[in-house]
């Protein structure tokens, strides 16, 4: 049996996400986005579960999309894409709270992770941001998602500068909740689940769905269209040559 | 012209440029400014606008002694006002605006139509229009998209002067200069930065961004300027600009 590239572990109501492919910074291949897909179905259907938290095997939480993987077929860029946007819409329509604990780097996709989370934890050095646009992508997926969490002028700003951030930075734009020591990372992350875990299971519950259903239809079209716009985008001749030059040398 | 529009490679650089009067947006100026932007929107070759005002101010908002004259240019001013800011949101290019001085009521309205701003750390900005009666209304839907409801609420209800620091903390502008040399610099490495970019990627981005906010869209930006216009059109307007605004003018 091949070894998982997404895992999910539980214990005690929580449940831990964990993007299992350090070799590659954790970059979402095709592969890991349909594993995605089946762990966030069984977090779906756990009653059990009353917090989950995303994290990254090795040095990164995740570096993006792999391009590399996929570098010579550009439909299956756009499919990636596309099934990206059905994943993201998943993970927000959970019915139990959400952390990301991002070590590293959380770049693009990745970082579209952190947007969509109900928390997000990193730390002073890591590379967070949205360098899409410097790779002739467009992040249509990430900007319902990112207005929603940082304003719309302020994701206006971060999408169309492209370029990544430190931590810290990423503290100050609102893209994070927290950023502390590396070495406290973990324990910054487990205070936060226990606070919800202290909570009414109910309670908690009840409360995220509400804010699920007061976000609304519109935004979960928009993410879904957005995947759409990108896969085009992406497919295009200008984002074609420029992904091509990142492995010429 | 009071309007100055270069193409500089794949950028357009449009000045508002008429510094003696501190760049106040006239009925001409705005006129002026609807032609520059009509010909930045069809300027294929540029993905980036450069938004400057020469002199020492960027822009001292709209021709006050104009609406005191007559209801017809205050209708053409808020007019040409909530125009503007539609035409610099829709542009297909990425527009960087860069602020020395003040953008004051109708600058700062500009602003709002901007993807980017580079503020002096000394420049005024703010809406403080209701002393003299009028309602910063047209400027308030893409002010939110910018800044937020509850800060806009602040910010036009109080109708405070707020210096660039704050402005950046507010989120009206996205980037701090401590001096006039250095609000250039930045100002121009980031349209070189922006220029760089894949353009097609680019102004997708933009449209996007322009699709998913409403606060862009004719409906909403009509009612705004009808509360505008309406607030102007009331008695307290023509009072209170000839009190706080006329007779001020003339004492000093």
């Amino acid at each position: 049996m091949n070894q998982k590239l997404v895992s999910l572990t539980k214990h005690d109501g929580v449940g831990r996400i964990r993007l299992e492919r350090p070799e590659s910074r954790n970059a979402l291949s095709a592969t890991m986005i349909d594993e995605l897909s089946s762990v966030i179905a069984e977090v779906e259907s756990d009653a059990e579960l009353r917090v989950v938290i995303f994290e990254g095997a090795g040095k990164s939480f995740c570096a993006g999309m792999d391009l590399k993987g996929v570098r010579d077929d550009p439909s299956a860029m756009g499919g990636m894409l596309e099934g990206l946007a059905g994943v993201s819409v998943r993970i927000r329509n959970l019915s139990i709270p959400t952390i990301a604990r991002a070590q590293g780097a959380a770049i693009g996709g990745g970082c579209g992770l952190l947007a969509i989370c109900d928390f997000a934890i990193t730390h002073p050095e890591a590379r967070i941001g949205y360098p899409e646009v410097d790779l002739g992508i467009c992040p249509a997926v990430v900007a319902p998602w990112l207005i929603q969490r940082i304003g719309a002028g302020k994701a206006r700003s971060l999408l169309l500068a492209g370029g990544t951030m430190t931590g810290e930075a990423a503290l100050d734009h609102g893209l994070v909740d927290e950023c502390v020591p590396f070495e406290a990372l973990d324990e910054a992350v487990e205070r936060r689940a226990k606070r919800i875990l202290a909570g009414g299971a109910n309670a908690v519950r009840i409360t995220k769905q509400w804010l699920n259903e007061l976000e609304g239809d519109k935004i979960r079209q928009d993410v879904l269209k957005g995947g759409q716009l990108s896969a085009s985008v992406i497919q295009g001749e200008e984002a074609q040559d420029r992904i091509r030059k990142l492995w010429k040398d | 012209m009071t309007i100055t529009l270069k193409q500089d490679g794949n950028i357009s650089r449009l000045v508002l440029d008429d510094p003696t009067r501190r760049n106040t947006l006239t009925v001409p100026m705005l006129e002026d400014m609807k032609t520059a932007l009509e010909e930045v929107h069809s300027a294929h070759r540029t993905s980036v606008l450069e938004l400057r005002g020469s002199g020492d101010v960027f822009c001292a908002g709209i021709d006050l002694d104009a609406c005191h004259a007559s209801s017809e240019n205050t209708v053409a001013l808020l007019t040409g006002l909530s125009e503007a800011i539609r035409r610099l949101r829709r542009l297909p290019q990425v527009v960087v605006a860069g602020v020395q001085g003040a953008a004051i009521a109708g600058g700062s309205a500009l602003l709002t139509g901007c993807d980017f701003c580079c503020v002096e750390a000394k420049a005024k900005l703010g809406y403080p229009v209701t002393r003299v009666g009028l309602s910063a209304a047209v400027s308030v839907p893409t002010l939110q998209g910018k800044i937020g409801t509850a800060a806009t609420r602040g910010l036009v209800l109080e109708g405070r002067v707020i210096n660039g620091r704050e402005a950046v903390a507010l989120g009206l502008a996205d980037q701090l200069a401590e001096s006039n040399a250095e609000l250039n610099e930045l100002t121009e490495a980031r349209c070189r930065n922006l220029a760089s970019k894949p353009p097609h990627a680019l102004m997708t981005t933009k449209a996007w961004l322009n699709e998913l906010e409403s606060a862009g869209d004719d409906l909403v930006l009509d009612a705004a300027l009808q509360r505008s216009l309406d607030t102007a059109a009331h008695s307290e307007a023509s009072e209170m600009l000839e009190k706080n605004w006329i007779q001020k003018r003339t004492a000093s």
